[in-house]
């Protein structure tokens, strides 16, 4: 059993590790180094082996909006013109771009963009303006929407095709060549935090729930921010180990849990404080979320192609079958009570499948589901008294469930 | 040279008559707007207060959002252009116009002449509108004309930060439930208009002097917001109900002008 | 009636009984329909299998199934296609084909699936990376792989002459639709903003080279008059659509002539050339790696302010009007460069924020007049 005490918490560590990676990241440009600035899931793999430093405006968009910072930056770029319909990440990002400084500290600005577009459109939108407003190239990687449950070989075809370009464009930028020795090394140190990642959050699936869910969106930082480097094999290695050893001492989040809960969608990072306590007063858990999995992201690293079909597989790049048969296994595995959709007025990839996958999963497992009304870093698009009724009538579906049986 | 401009709101009429296009001879305020008789009335007791017929009127433009209906009027001119013209006659200096009407917001920016050089609207949305206040006033069981008053009594605004006006409403319930005095309270509804205003308003450019209007404007704890907001000396329009009526009647004068020009 | 106004009745027809065209041709050929969703999508796959690519692009409707799928914030025209897909007035439609516009036209074939699953929805999805080697390759494999969708529903191969022979009508279409914009600009009286969407709108119903044969007669029969001189205010309209059929109504209404357009559904559609190739798959790739200038096709240079200067200075407009349509993500993105090129660039413009069901026209009203009025005074 691991000695606890001398081990230091892995919610201690990640804020030091994310402190660490913002400070260097800040002495970036001193240092004579690239910043590029990067989409959540892009194979961030190609900017660490060229020394690239990676900056998530996504990221810090979120910490922004935790900080109670983000109207600040949504007022600059609404005066602008942009509108407040747009993703509210892209709009604090934009304010961001003219202010300099946030209530989540600054971030260097970078020397070029890297742009994939696995998650969505947007991004494609936003790093389009970031491009011509900060006067940088953009590396696109257009990972193409799946309708399939198999990519098909010309789509890998054009992906590998755009790595050769971007190896190619990378060259062009830096004025030095392509290190494939440290990019294969990425790719593994990539595949290993990834496959440690995933054996943490899966187990979730233990009764108790050893971890909080909500946790992971702390822990989420590094597979996204370090994922190719040490840190990241560091830091869930400890993760792993951490949650394991309550695994096997039978220690829960909540010893006596009475609710496991499924989250898929994005937080109100603006309030999660309603989000915790919503759950914890009523002793439930959150011990699975559709988001973590995104990046559990293993793949054959000899083989860019077998690297390209896993950096398409994210759920918001899927078709409905998979969202559906995803959502299903959780629920199984994990053992959940309900599940909370959050229908996110910035993610439209994700709000206009979300009704009728309710429906479908509700009807398939016959376990409730509730949609909540929110956004991501927009406080003004949030009701805490209508998240509250919808919380309370999702329990009190569930509890009818369980004395109907 | 007598003319008469008539500006029909949702909610209240007005008319001006003036002389020359220079002095305002005579002006009414009823507070019935389209659909009602308050048109037909505000134009009979503007005449007789100028103690006129409608014969002695060269020229009548109408504008407002009830423009279009009003028999007798001899063209009818957007309040856009109407407000730009009425303020900047009547405070020379006006570069830009913040509107807040009881259904929306408008921003213009005018030249030295008075004539619109560009403008931007509220959305679909009624958020920072004088709707807006009168849902808040309700929920806050007091007056909309006592706004003012309560939020000058502020300790310290609340934050409000709802756009929707129906989330708003339930915020302001929430923030009063939880001991927040009505005070703080309202003077977080005004930072709110103030800057939803002000964000719409960024979008032309805000070049000084910066002169409000409309129904709101007479809020005196909107102004002092908007001032906050903007970081910027901020006047009220003198006559601010009537600054589209007299805007219709400038314009009317100027028409007649043009039409004497070209006959001559 | 005058030959012009005759030609401009039938295109008004057309435009207004898109059923009714479809059944017809069906009726006459015997062949099948395949509805094609916004925005760029090469029709000309679907024209070599022979049968009839079907314009979708929303349309007239108050919004009562869609909801059971869309939240509010979806934008007008899927909200009205998915009002279409449940009611039932796609059922003459035998397959529908969606391109991956955005991030809605992701989703929204997804829950058609659902909605109608009788019907085959063909995704297709086409490259952001569009011009390098890797990119038109990739193109042209998923117009192979429409193909041979279409293949298992008319049981018929898609032979590559044929497609070179429909990428050639098409070429011929879009060009005949350009010099149509080029000669309509000296006849503003006749093509009014109404008529000239009509000659859009009617395109998306017929046979192209059909289509192709009215809109050159239009044009031979405006080129027998004088050119009128216009005196009210000639504007460049840009954004996905211009309708409903009010607005165009507004427009003439406040003395405008739309002299030119930056339409998903207008000139986007014609003013890039297929250039030649021995595949003509590979041809349709390259005619979208020469296509610039759309919310909806990567543009990282964001040239499309660029763009409508020039469209301005072609046509010697007053100004440009921003067709925003209300919850269009990417023609929200484009807007503040717009708007800052055309502010750079001295022309005026009006934001204009429209939902193909409009319930009220007052607030479009208000704008369009506040803005004719702007345009007077600033030629006095």
């Amino acid at each position: 059993m691991t000695d606890t005490t001398t081990v230091k918490a892995a919610k201690d560590v990640v804020k030091e590790l994310q402190a660490e990676y913002y400070a260097e990241a800040n002495r970036a440009h001193e240092e004579g180094k690239l910043v590029a600035w990067v989409t959540s899931i892009a194979p961030r793999e190609f900017l660490e082996a060229m020394d690239i430093v990676t900056i998530y405006p996504e990221n810090h968009a979120a910490a922004i909006a935790a900080k109670k910072g983000s109207m600040e930056m949504l007022d600059i770029a609404e005066s602008m013109g942009y509108s407040m319909d747009i993703c509210s990440y892209a709009r604090v990002n934009l304010g961001y771009v003219e202010a300099g400084d946030s209530a989540a500290g600054k971030v260097p600005y970078p020397d070029l963009l890297f742009c994939c577009n696995n998650i969505c459109d947007t991004v494609t939108k936003w790093y389009e303006i970031l491009s011509r407003r900060l006067n940088v190239p953009l590396i696109m990687i257009d990972l193409p929407f799946s309708h399939f449950d198999q990519p098909q070989e010309h789509t890998i075809d054009y992906i590998v095709g755009q790595f050769e370009n971007a190896i190619k464009q990378l060259e062009q930028i830096t004025g030095k060549p392509f290190n494939y020795e440290k990019f294969k090394h990425c790719l593994e140190l990539s595949n290993q935090a990834s496959t440690l990642w995933k054996e943490s959050f899966e187990l979730g699936k233990n009764k108790p729930c050893p971890f909080n869910g909500l946790d992971y969106f702390n822990y989420m930082a590094q597979i996204v921010c370090s994922r190719g480097n040490e840190k990241a094999v560091y830091f869930f290695q400890l993760l792993k180990d951490e949650i394991a050893a309550k695994v096997a001492a039978g220690e829960g989040y909540i010893q006596d849990e009475q609710y496991r809960i499924l989250w898929d969608g994005i937080p109100f990072w603006y309030n999660l404080r309603v989000m915790a306590k919503s759950l914890k007063d009523r002793k439930a858990v959150q011990v699975a979320s559709t988001y973590t999995e995104n990046w559990a992201l293993t793949y054959d690293t000899s083989d860019l192609r077998s690297m390209a079909k896993a950096y398409m597989g994210n759920f918001t790049n899927r078709e409905f079958e998979f969202r559906f048969n995803n959502m299903c296994r959780i629920i199984s595995e994990y053992s959940c009570d309900g599940v909370i959709l959050h229908s996110n007025r910035s993610c439209k990839n994700q709000d206009f499948a979300m009704y009728e996958l309710a429906r479908q999963v509700t009807k398939a497992t016959g376990v409730p589901v509730a949609i909540v009304d929110g956004d991501q870093d927009d406080p003004r698009a949030f009701s805490e008294a209508q998240y509250e009724t919808r919380i309370q009538a999702l329990f009190e579906m569930i509890d009818q469930r369980r004395e109907a049986k | 040279m007598f003319t008469m401009g008539i500006d029909i709101g949702s909610t209240s009429s007005k008319a001006v008559i003036m002389e020359d296009g220079s002095k305002i001879t005579a002006s009414c305020v009823i507070p019935f707007g389209t659909g009602t008789s308050g048109p037909q009335r505000v134009i009979e007791e503007v005449l007789q207060a100028a103690d006129m017929d409608r014969d002695n009127i060269d020229y009548i433009v109408a504008t407002g959002y009830g423009r279009r209906s009003i028999p007798g009027a001899d063209e009818q001119i957007s309040e856009i252009t109407c407000h730009a013209r009425g303020v900047h006659f009547l405070l020379p200096s006006t570069r830009t116009i913040i509107d807040i009407g009881g259904q929306d917001v408008k921003v213009i920016r005018v030249d030295e002449n008075g004539a619109v050089m560009n403008f931007v609207m509220n959305e679909k949305c009624a958020a920072g509108t004088g709707r807006f206040l009168e849902v808040m006033a309700r929920v806050l069981e007091c007056k909309v004309d006592e706004l003012s008053m309560l939020s000058n009594q502020a300790k310290q605004a609340v934050p409000i930060s709802s756009t929707c006006t129906v989330f708003a409403e339930s915020e302001v319930i929430s923030q009063l439930a939880a001991g927040n005095s009505r005070e703080d309270v309202v003077a977080g509804i005004h930072d709110s208009v103030a800057r939803r205003v002000a964000s719409l308003g960024k979008r032309v450019g805000l070049i000084p002097d910066v002169v409000m209007t409309g129904g709101v404007a007479q809020n005196e704890g909107v102004v002092k917001a908007m001032r906050q907001e903007l970081k910027t000396e901020i006047k009220t329009s003198p006559l601010p109900q009537l600054t589209g009526a007299v805007g219709a009647a400038l314009l009317a004068y100027q028409k007649i002008q043009k039409a004497q020009q070209a006959n001559a | 009636m005058s030959k012009v106004e005759e030609i401009l009745s039938e295109l008004g027809y057309v435009a207004h009984h898109p059923a009714r065209m479809v059944e017809q041709w069906k009726k006459e050929t015997g062949g099948k329909a395949v509805g094609i969703m916004p925005i760029h999508c090469a029709e000309e796959v679907v024209h070599a299998a022979g049968m009839l690519p079907v314009g979708m692009w929303g349309g007239q409707t108050s919004i009562s199934l869609a909801p059971e799928y869309l939240q509010s914030f979806c934008c007008s025209i899927m909200k009205a296609v998915m009002e279409f897909t449940m009611s039932g007035a796609y059922k003459n439609l035998d397959a529908i084909i969606c391109p991956e516009t955005c991030d809605t036209l992701r989703v929204i074939p997804l829950m058609m699936r659902k909605a109608i699953p009788q019907t085959p929805i063909i995704g297709v999805v086409l490259p952001d990376n569009r011009k390098i080697d890797a990119g038109i390759k990739y193109t042209a494999a998923e117009y192979r792989s429409i193909a041979k969708q279409l293949e298992q529903i008319t049981g018929n191969p898609v032979k590559d002459e044929d497609l070179q022979n429909s990428v050639e009508i098409y070429n011929e279409h879009h060009a005949a639709m350009m010099e149509f914009f080029k000669v309509a600009v000296d006849h503003c009286d006749i093509i009014t903003p109404y008529n000239r969407h009509m000659a859009i709108k009617s395109s998306y119903f017929m046979p192209k080279e059909k289509h192709t044969v009215l809109v050159k007669a239009l044009i031979d029969e405006l080129n027998k008059l004088q050119p009128t001189q216009f005196n009210g205010h000639k504007v460049v309209v840009t954004g996905i659509m211009s309708e409903p059929d009010e607005l165009l109504e507004m427009f003439e209404k406040y003395g405008y002539a739309i002299v030119a357009d930056d339409l998903a559904q207008g000139s986007r559609q014609f003013r890039t050339p297929a250039p030649a190739d021995d595949d003509p798959y590979i041809r349709l790739g390259k005619r979208l790696a020469n296509f610039e200038g759309c919310s909806c096709v990567y543009d990282p240079e964001k040239l499309r302010g660029k763009l409508l200067k020039q469209l301005v200075d072609e046509t010697q407009a007053d100004g440009v009007v921003v067709l925003m349509m209300k919850f269009c993500d990417p023609e929200e993105y484009d807007y503040p460069f717009i708007k800052q090129d055309l502010e750079e660039a001295g022309i005026p413009h009006l934001y204009l924020e429209i939902e193909q069901q409009m319930e009220s026209s007052e607030q479009v009203q208000t704008r369009l007049q506040a803005f004719a009025e702007m345009l007077a005074e600033r030629k006095n």
